[in-house]
């Protein structure tokens, strides 16, 4: 990918996930994050922020040594285990700082139903 | 929404968390971000970190486990979390999380917003020390009822 093409305003990513109890739990495994004890029923908030990140960097074919220098993110209530979520990620900033190659990009994760379940922004730098 | 109590400069509960090789690998396929920067030791002995690091998002999840233990569902109601990662966790290394509320204001009728400083400290006990070296800072916010 030539990310030196990529647009603001662009949409760089969509993607569906399920949240599933296979997905939750190798998240809660590796992140020990229970959500205080509420994810039997509900997904640890920073799950979904996981999964939108997840798309954005598959579909923008991520290379390694990309670094995450900021994240965003703002919950707009719990999400039920079993849900279908929409990802989609927008590219706000395609700049060269230093050498480096630093895109921002908005999230925004919603239900099957439409409704608002998550946004954010992630910066991150990829190797020019 | 439930009712907690907020006073400027109180202290949240802190949370530990051992960052193993393990951990890391575990995270790589629960997120899908197999970046050989984590996972890699050889990619990562030739990167400028010298070995693999942690998926910044892991250490952000382990902030957001810290919302979620002190304030229940309050934090997935209205959290909003602004962080920079500030420095690199290397596997096997212990990150504490913590924070204090820097400022409690009025929201809307019945409900305020709370602002909390969070931090991720290296390598440290659950005392403050300036000295630590922080993997992430930030900032941190959520609406509750008064």
């Amino acid at each position: 990918m030539k990310y030196s093409e990529l647009k603001p305003g662009q949409i760089v990513s969509t993607q569906q996930f399920i949240l599933d109890k296979t997905f939750l739990d190798g998240y809660i495994k590796s992140t020990s994050d229970t959500a205080g004890n509420s994810c039997v029923d509900f997904a640890p908030p920073m799950s979904i922020a996981a999964l939108a990140v997840r798309a954005a960097i598959t579909d923008l074919k991520i290379p390694g040594g990309t670094l995450h220098l900021t994240q965003e993110v703002e919950f707009f209530g719990p999400v039920p285990v079993g849900e279908t979520i929409s990802c989609s990620a927008k590219l706000l900033q395609n700049s060269l700082r230093s050498g480096m190659r630093v895109l921002v990009i908005e999230l925004s994760v919603k239900s099957n139903g439409g409704s608002h379940l998550m946004s954010g922004k992630s910066t991150i730098t990829v190797p020019n | 929404m439930n009712n907690f109590s907020f006073n400027e400069n109180q202290k949240l509960t802190p949370i530990e968390m051992k960052v193993t090789q393990s951990r890391i690998n575990d995270y790589a396929k629960a997120s899908g971000d197999f970046n050989p920067i984590h996972i890699n030791q050889e990619f990562a002995s030739q990167s400028h970190f010298g070995r693999t690091i942690a998926h910044g998002m892991l250490i952000a999840a382990l902030v957001s486990n810290l919302m979620s233990k002190n304030f229940s569902n309050v934090w997935a109601e209205s959290g909003k979390l602004k962080v920079r990662f500030r420095g690199p966790v290397y596997a096997e290394e212990t990150v504490i999380a913590r924070g204090y509320v820097k400022k409690v204001e009025p929201y809307s009728p019945g409900h305020i917003k709370v602002t909390f400083v969070i931090e991720v400290a290296k390598n440290t006990t659950e005392s403050s020390d300036s000295s630590v070296e922080l993997a992430i800072t930030g900032q941190a916010s959520l609406i509750s009822k008064l």
